[in-house]
């Protein structure tokens, strides 16, 4: 009876310990999306021209937004929650200069890398950071503010952000992102640790040209950018999702 | 003295014409996966003739048509296909193809009581994709033109991206979509790298999004900037 009764013990441990919260089937396969970000997110920097896509070396560079999808091991976490509003900001990149070359013979590709770049993912109450479309900048009180208020349960630094943004033979533009990023602290650094992974998207310039051509994003004043992206999982992430029907199926 | 009274504070007031939104109208994000598909020259990638396949879930709404739907009962994919590679340049590591016009983009809604989950695989098209994919309902689709994609195969940052034109045309929530915004839609994203996630059988992690061009803003005139319009 004994025995019994410390086998049903020890299998519920295992249960908890391995019924993760199962990452939604929007999130993939594991490892992949943890954090994504979509609509709701806008970059500015202090020296920046709109019509020639050139940052000048030493300019820096902001990115605001709010998170839209949480994967494993933030599944349990509601983008949605209408009294708590999941915010980020990085901050602290500092422009190299772009260079510019042609591409593909008559079209044109942008590279700027961002260095010394830092991330922080908050929570926070009440829902008051800017959706939809972002103010005309200066925004005093509002960007960066709303949002960075709230609990920080993420943060982190980045390696160099290398932007890329292309205007291909045809006329369009279509610009990328990427970074290297590592957890260094927040509340909830313990369930991903500090194995470096990928932040990377699609990074969509103000129009240099009117009218705007494919691929561009029009923004209010003072923005340079809509980038949308996401953080991919690191491999210090080392709990799997799982659920009891398939512990079960290990014992059969 | 009324009247002059009225016609100062009219010269001195700033009119602003109705406002109209100034950013881009965001439609809905997605992420997901993409593969060739037929692949009738496994050694060269997209090359002409081949096909394009991008499908996976949609991750957020914009406006239009967050009110109509519900992630936490239902499941929403995407599947962009019919997209054949029209053109192909390569140089130096940079790749850039165009397809044939027209490709299609539909989004659905299955039920995750009663539907059937979306699932990957490997190796598509398979059992599941993008069957399972595009079993629920239709909710929004249309014919994408001007699509193209590049990649750069830098072996330290191998990574890519597209961008495409959507008409929107059918689907239960088309109706959500105000007439003059059917079109003019741009499909935009990032083709990323390959690594653990992807699959086998599918190429790179696709995460993107759907967005139409904002409104030209009005501008602030003076009442007497007006009246010299007329003059």
């Amino acid at each position: 009876m004994k025995s019994k009764i410390w086998v049903a013990a020890a299998m519920g441990l295992l249960a908890t310990a391995l019924s993760a919260p199962v990452a939604t089937a929007q999130c993939g396969n594991y490892p992949g999306m943890m954090i994504k970000f979509d609509g709701d997110a806008w970059a500015y920097e202090t020296s920046y021209n709109t019509t020639t896509l050139m940052s000048t070396a030493g300019s820096q560079l902001t990115v605001v937004g709010t998170v839209s999808v949480f994967c494993f091991p933030f599944a349990d976490l509601n983008p949605a929650d209408p009294a708590t509003e999941y915010t980020f900001i990085w901050d602290g990149l500092t422009s190299q200069g772009t260079a510019s070359v042609p591409y593909l013979v008559t079209g044109m590709r942008y590279t700027t890398n961002y260095t010394g770049g830092n991330f922080r993912i908050y929570a926070g109450s009440p829902r008051n950071a800017p959706s939809i479309s972002p103010p005309a900048l200066p925004a005093p009180g509002v960007v960066p503010n709303a949002f960075v208020d709230g609990t920080m349960i993420l943060s982190g630094g980045m390696g160099p952000l290398a932007v890329v943004v292309t205007r291909v033979p045809t006329g369009g533009y279509s610009g990328t992102f990427r970074a290297d990023y590592w957890n260094t602290g927040g509340t909830l650094y313990n369930r991903v640790g500090d194995a470096t992974s990928l932040l990377a998207g699609a990074w969509c310039v103000v129009p240099p040209i009117s009218p705007p051509p494919i691929g561009t994003c029009s923004l209010a004043a003072g923005w340079s950018a809509h980038p949308n992206g996401k953080w991919d999982m690191p491999s210090t992430v080392l709990a799997l999702p799982s659920t009891w029907g398939k512990i079960k199926t290990m014992y059969r | 003295m009324k009247r002059t009274a009225l016609l100062l504070l009219l010269a001195l007031s700033v009119i602003a014409v109705p406002a109209f939104a100034q950013s881009d109208v965001f439609l809905l994000g997605f992420s997901g996966f993409d593969y060739e598909s037929p692949n009738s020259n496994p050694g060269t990638y997209l090359a002409i003739g081949e096909g394009y396949n991008t499908l996976g879930f949609v991750t957020s709404f914009g406006t239009y048509l967050a009110p109509y739907v519900n992630n936490t009962t239902n499941e929403y994919t995407y599947h962009y296909y019919d997209l054949t590679v029209a053109t192909y340049l390569y140089d130096a590591g940079s790749l850039m193809v165009t397809f044939v016009d027209p490709g299609r983009g539909r989004f659905f809604e299955d039920s995750r009581a009663t539907g059937t989950a979306a699932q990957y695989g490997i190796a598509p098209p398979n059992a599941a994709a993008p069957s399972k994919f595009i079993d629920g309902s239709l909710i929004l689709g249309g014919r994408i033109d001007e699509f193209v994609m590049w990649y750069d195969f830098n072996p330290t940052a191998p990574q890519g991206g597209f961008i495409g034109k959507l008409t929107l045309d059918e689907g239960t929530l088309l109706p959500q979509i105000p007439p003059t915004q059917r079109g003019g839609w741009t499909l935009a994203g990032l083709a990323g790298r390959n690594n653990p996630s992807v699959p086998d059988g599918y190429d790179h992690q696709i995460s993107g999004e759907c967005r139409i061009p904002g409104s030209v803003p009005a501008a602030h005139r003076t009442w007497g900037a007006l009246k010299a319009l007329y003059r």
